[in-house]
């Protein structure tokens, strides 16, 4: 276990389904709030852990929805893995949840080091302030400390291509700009987790590709690197390793090519039987 | 144009963002020099050697650290805001360069809120032919005791305001990268804290026109009641923000029940026009012994009765617990509903 960068123990991850229950009242929260609290404490005090799981047969039971049924996989340190898989298989979520930005229903995931997610560039920026404290801003955000922007400040500038706007208002920067410098951003933080949604599709070709080598850079560090991706060629080229998803479930792991192609044939599989 | 004032304080703010968060480097490395020594011992007497570069800053490799769905408040959530520290002062530096960013007179708007208010409501007390404070009462003039109370009040107002909707206002980052989200509230409190202490420089000339003497006996109270005084803010910040991103009525209640909330604390009187049999009810109050506290040790006057205080400050601690229970358990359910 000693060389696992990310470890997904059985993670399972339910919506629930409308506007009704989203908004009950506030009565019927609190009071079922102070249920699960209480039982929580009473889970705790008996040391059991929550056992709620999905139904097996169907995906979607009543109004809930289940987005990810007992994922489990372990990545170690260095390994690229490309995360493949139709609309809704759940891959944004698993992404979503290694980063923490929400909370698994069951299971759990261990991360060794920090996580560097690549799922929106230019988060957190601000139109009123300048490109220079945006940096700070949103370097601050995804993880870095101050150090390490001051230090790597000039290249965030000069690889952004923004040099001569740096002290103008963000509200004035056209949107390649913004989009230009949010990727620089994040392209110079280092850490040990890196997570990309899709990314690379942002801005022009040449941007792009200067992206990928980026990525690739990263990856020759020994980093880990987690992709999803629905631009199969780059996920061949790029991982080590690929997960195929289907229906919030991981149907197979193996090398990209197989992967990819595995992934190609469900599709036509599909199609055809659409057609049929 | 824009005046020098504006331009000097945005060429200030704009420092802001690129100093260091105050944790000497020394402290930092007298604080970490007894792990690591312990660490590097271990592994030269067991000959495993690290790689040279493993960690850019730090030469120990992390460990795997698990996240589950469970979990109800604990230590190891204030160690892991302590780790977050630079991210808090970048939230509180960016708040406060937006502010003041585009406005004319600056940082006159918190001299001049809290004075102008003082005035309207010394200027009504004479018009009324009343007093802010009851006739045997010890203060020299009304208008220190006033502004005291509207200054206070103020960064009560500012800091719940602009606290309830910090989460609703960032949900674009907290939908997108993980941070203890109670940093966006208490970034709000630092702000308005910066707000308060700026205008406490109107209370030097005051307390000077109005000839009272501060009792050098009593006035080390201050910081306590300042951090009682936060601690309050932090309280009603857990509730009011997360319950703001799920409900939004909170936000419109919200002025409401501040301007409720005035009139039920001493503001723009003092709590010696109360009438006696009400007193422990009425200081129970936790603002309102906090004003009380805080006229009592920069203003003299007659000590704060004991029992309501400690009524006072049990509320307070059972809102501040309760409020990061709650905050902490909506915390993993926010990038989902808010």
């Amino acid at each position: 276990m000693s060389d696992v960068a990310i470890h997904v123990e059985n993670v399972s991850k339910k919506f629930t389904i409308g506007i009704g229950t989203e908004y009950a009242r506030l009565t019927e929260t609190l009071a079922s709030n102070f249920k699960s609290a209480s039982r929580s404490i009473w889970n705790i005090a008996t040391r059991k852990t929550p056992t709620e799981t999905y139904s097996n047969r169907q995906r979607h039971d009543g109004n809930t929805f289940w987005a990810l049924r007992d994922v489990d996989f372990h990545v170690r340190c260095g390994e690229s893995v490309g995360i493949v898989g139709g609309n809704g298989a759940g891959k944004s979520t698993l992404l979503k949840i290694l980063s923490r930005i929400v909370a698994p229903t069951s299971g759990r995931v261990g991360i060794r080091g920090r996580v560097g997610c690549l799922l929106e560039v230019g988060t957190g920026f601000h139109p009123e302030l300048t490109g220079r404290e945006n940096v700070f801003l949103n370097g601050t955000i995804l993880g870095m400390s101050r150090r390490e922007i001051r230090r790597r400040f000039d290249e965030i500038v000069s690889f952004a291509e923004v040099e001569t706007f740096i002290d103008t208002p963000v509200k004035r920067y056209s949107n390649g700009m913004i989009i230009r410098l949010g990727f620089s951003v994040a392209a110079h933080f280092e850490p040990e987790v890196l997570i990309i949604d899709e990314v690379l599709g942002v801005g022009d070709a040449a941007f792009q590709a200067r992206s990928l080598a980026k990525a690739k850079e990263f990856r020759e560090k020994g980093r880990t690197v987690l992709l999803v991706s629905h631009n199969l060629p780059s996920v061949i080229d790029f991982a080590t390793r690929a997960i195929l998803m289907q229906e919030g479930r991981i149907v197979a792991d193996g090398a990209p090519t197989e992967i990819v192609d595995m992934h190609t044939r469900s599709n036509t599989g599909e199609a055809n039987a659409t057609d049929d | 144009m824009p005046t020098t004032q504006s331009l000097t304080i945005a060429s200030w703010s704009s420092n802001l963002f690129q100093c260091e968060v105050p944790m000497p480097a020394t402290m930092w490395r007298i604080l970490h020099a007894v792990p690591i020594t312990l660490f590097n011992e271990v592994n030269s007497r067991s000959k495993i050697y690290l790689p040279a570069n493993i960690s850019n800053s730090f030469p120990m490799p992390n460990p795997l650290t698990y996240y589950d769905s469970s979990g109800l408040w604990s230590w190891t959530k204030l160690a892991e805001m302590w780790r977050f520290r630079e991210l808090l002062y970048t939230f509180f530096a960016r708040d406060l360069t937006i502010r003041y960013r585009q406005v004319v007179i600056g940082m006159a708007w918190v001299l001049l809120q809290p004075l102008l208010s003082m005035l309207i409501f010394i200027a009504l007390f004479g018009l009324l032919e009343t007093r802010a404070t009851a006739d045997g009462s010890r203060y020299a003039s009304d208008a220190a005791v006033v502004f005291l109370g509207v200054w206070s009040w103020q960064f009560l107002a500012s800091a719940l305001r602009d606290g309830t909707g910090s989460l609703v206002n960032y949900r674009h980052v907290i939908t997108k990268v993980y941070f203890p989200r109670l940093l966006l509230p208490i970034a709000s409190i630092l702000c308005a804290l910066f707000d308060f202490l700026i205008g406490g420089l109107v209370m030097i000339p005051i307390l000077w026109v109005t000839g009272t003497s501060i009792p050098w006996t009593h006035v080390w109270m201050i910081p306590l009641v300042m951090t009682w005084l936060i601690i309050l803010c932090i309280a009603c910040v857990a509730w009011l923000s997360s319950l703001n991103a799920i409900y939004r009525d909170v936000g419109y209640a919200l002025p409401f029940l501040l301007q409720i909330g005035m009139y039920l604390s001493p503001v723009v009187y003092d709590a010696s026009r109360i009438p006696a049999r009400w007193m422990t009810f009425y200081q129970s109050n936790p603002m309102a012994a906090i004003i009380t506290w805080f006229r009592w040790s920069l203003l003299g006057g007659a000590a704060p009765p004991l029992v309501p205080t400690f009524f006072a400050i049990s509320l307070t601690i059972m809102l501040l617990l309760s409020g990061l229970a709650w905050f902490e358990k909506s915390e993993r359910l926010l990038a989902d509903r808010i």
